[in-house]
């Protein structure tokens, strides 16, 4: 009787350690699953983050406030300099909180420079200029992830009557 | 007859540890399969696709129209006169300083956004294999972007080329710029 006895619980301590073994597995499995969906919701965020950012870099190459033309024909990726000096000064919040609060719907939290790259000035007065388009950083700036995006583009200044293209960096840092 | 029952139950015990113990190896080769499957997926970036995809094609549009600052030629003008054999134009020799030109560019576009890249000038319908059958050498490679890479998988040429076709005299002047991928 005590050696039956004794052997049931054996199997019962046996029964007992397999299943708390099992659950151990089915928990850290649990865990590792939530974790990689984590990291998946997160990836999904970004890439929705990353395609707002293309389109705000789609939005500013074709604004037609800034294009430049030939003759009445659009080029591609290619800015006024004219335009890019009006736009500027327009788009800046402290001097018209209007304008800047209107392009605020298509550029949001985003910060947007030109930088001409190509032919160096034979003047060295004018150098190689540079323009902020949209300058809306977050408060928190450095600790805030971003997405940077540097286009090659034209720069056409139409009074010259001569080497009027000159080619620059269109930079775009766009923050979540 | 008591003995052979024993050693039944004995056999039968035996098979039934057998496929537990099978049982949690096939749940340990699942757990694997998913653990590797959930860290190969790579993250795939839009931005970094979108640039890559568009780049190409606006470098060699800005630099068709760009100014050359060799006396109010633009870098059209440059390559045309580099290809129709003309020894000297006012800032130099035009291959030379086509050449460099193109070489700035490319440093402060793509290099700085570390794209291995391939530039050729070519006249024939296929396009060079090394310098020597570019027009003047002008056969830039950055960051490995080159045949043996290539040839070996080390690379693909995933996105479209960029082109710029200038015609001149003797036929058409071709412009090839390609940006490399990593084949994964």
């Amino acid at each position: 009787m005590n050696i039956i006895s004794k052997r049931s619980q054996i199997n019962m301590m046996e029964t007992i350690m397999v299943l708390f073994i099992f659950f151990i597995i089915v928990v850290i499995g649990f865990m590792f699953y939530s974790k990689i969906q984590e990291s998946s919701i997160n990836e999904l965020q970004r890439t929705r983050f990353e395609q707002d950012a293309v389109a705000t870099a789609e939005n500013m190459l074709y604004m037609p406030e800034l294009q430049c033309s030939e003759k009445s024909v659009l080029i591609d990726v290619c800015f006024d300099v004219y335009k890019l000096d009006a736009f500027s000064s327009l788009v800046d919040q402290a001097q018209d909180k209007e304008a800047f609060l209107f392009y605020q719907r298509d550029f949001g939290s985003s910060v947007v420079n030109i930088t001409e790259i190509f032919p160096a000035s034979t003047d060295p007065a004018v150098g190689l200029r540079k323009w902020t388009i949209y300058n809306n950083p977050p408060e928190n700036r450095d600790k805030k992830s971003s997405v940077i995006m540097e286009i090659p583009v034209s720069l056409k200044d139409p009074i010259k009557r001569y080497a009027q293209y000159s080619i620059g960096i269109l930079s775009i840092e766009v923050f979540p | 007859m008591d003995i052979p029952i024993k050693r039944m139950n004995r056999s039968k015990k035996s098979q039934l540890e057998i496929i537990g113990i099978a049982i949690v190896v096939v749940i340990i080769v699942l757990g694997f399969l998913f653990v590797i499957k959930a860290m190969s997926t790579s993250p795939s970036s839009v931005q970094a696709s979108f640039v890559r995809a568009h780049i190409a094609q606006d470098v060699l549009n800005a630099i068709s129209i760009s100014d050359a600052n060799c006396g109010g030629m633009d870098m059209t003008e440059l390559l045309k006169a580099c290809v129709e054999g003309e020894t000297e134009v006012e800032c130099g020799k035009p291959c030379i300083v086509f050449k460099d030109s193109v070489d700035i560019l490319l440093k402060s576009t793509l290099e700085v956004q570390k794209l291995p890249y391939r530039f050729r000038a070519y006249e024939g319908p296929d396009p060079p294999k090394d310098k020597g059958e570019a027009i003047s050498g002008i056969f830039l490679e950055y960051n490995g972007c080159n045949k043996t890479s290539l040839d070996r998988g080390y690379y693909v040429i995933k996105e479209r080329p960029g082109w710029w076709i200038i015609p001149v005299t003797n036929g058409d002047v071709k412009v090839m710029l390609e940006i490399c991928s990593r084949p994964y």
